[in-house]
């Protein structure tokens, strides 16, 4: 499975995506991205693990942090690689979605 | 009309049946030896222009043909992508539309640009062909 789901203290849940998020890897992480995203209010999606990243990808993220905008809730990107990260810079994902490095920071960012 | 005389490789794919890991295998098998960085940029420019191509250029069901090319030349490396469908010619598109925000589509073109900024398109007898160049890098 590309994606797995963590529930972290603090009602923070932490989705772990991992592999290429090409068609085929956007097709499988949409679904239970939109379940988090419909549940959840806390949210950082780690990338560490992304190989590669385009724009099918991106908008599966984008989908889910329009869904916890909509209930006042916070998303955030944690440790995407760098060539990763240049995509997600690019299209000014970013803006919308702050990226961190740090998993403590970014805890204390969407915590509740 | 459409043919690849002058690529050195090429892979033939349907638009309904897309296997996109059958896409990336293939970038792969060709472009070995390339810098890693050019490698990435290649993967999403063909990938938007693969995806674009799949999802717009033929009308619900209907069955077309994508044929995507690698040209190495001296001074730079093309990805052709051929395809039967609708004429589009992204190259019409101005260079990076406004910020998308939070609209959930059109970041595939920006990110083609991003890692292609030279982009050629030509219809011929049917076909759309597009023409991703890369420059050779002389870096790593």
């Amino acid at each position: 499975m590309p994606i797995a789901i963590h529930d972290l203290d603090n009602n923070v849940t932490k989705v772990v995506i991992s592999g290429r998020v090409d068609i085929a890897g956007a097709r499988d992480i949409e679904m239970p991205l939109s379940v988090v995203a419909g549940s959840r209010r806390a949210v950082i999606v780690d990338l560490s693990a992304v190989e590669f990243l385009a724009s099918l990808g991106l908008r599966g993220i984008v989908v889910s942090a329009k869904s916890i905008f909509s209930k006042r809730g916070k998303i955030v990107l944690l440790r995407p690689r760098p060539e990763v990260q240049e995509v997600i810079t690019t299209t000014g994902i970013d803006e919308l979605i702050p990226i961190f490095h740090d998993e403590t920071e970014a805890i204390a960012a969407v915590a509740l | 009309m459409g043919g690849l005389p002058e690529a050195t490789s090429h892979l033939i794919i349907g638009n309904i049946d897309l296997e996109p890991a059958q896409v990336y295998e293939w970038l792969e098998s060709v472009t070995a030896g390339l810098p890693k960085k050019l490698l990435y940029g290649m993967h999403v420019a063909l990938e938007e222009a693969v995806m674009n191509v799949a999802m717009h250029a033929f009308p619900a069901e209907e069955r077309g043909e994508i044929r995507i090319g690698l040209i190495e030349l001296a001074d730079r490396v093309e990805l052709v992508v051929e395809d039967n469908g609708t004429e589009f010619d992204p190259t019409r598109f101005s260079a990076s539309p406004a910020a998308p925000g939070l609209q959930t589509g059109g970041r595939g073109l920006t990110l083609m640009r991003h890692y292609c900024p030279d982009i050629r398109y030509r219809r011929a007898g049917g076909w759309n062909r597009l023409r991703l160049c890369f420059p050779r890098l002389s870096a790593e």
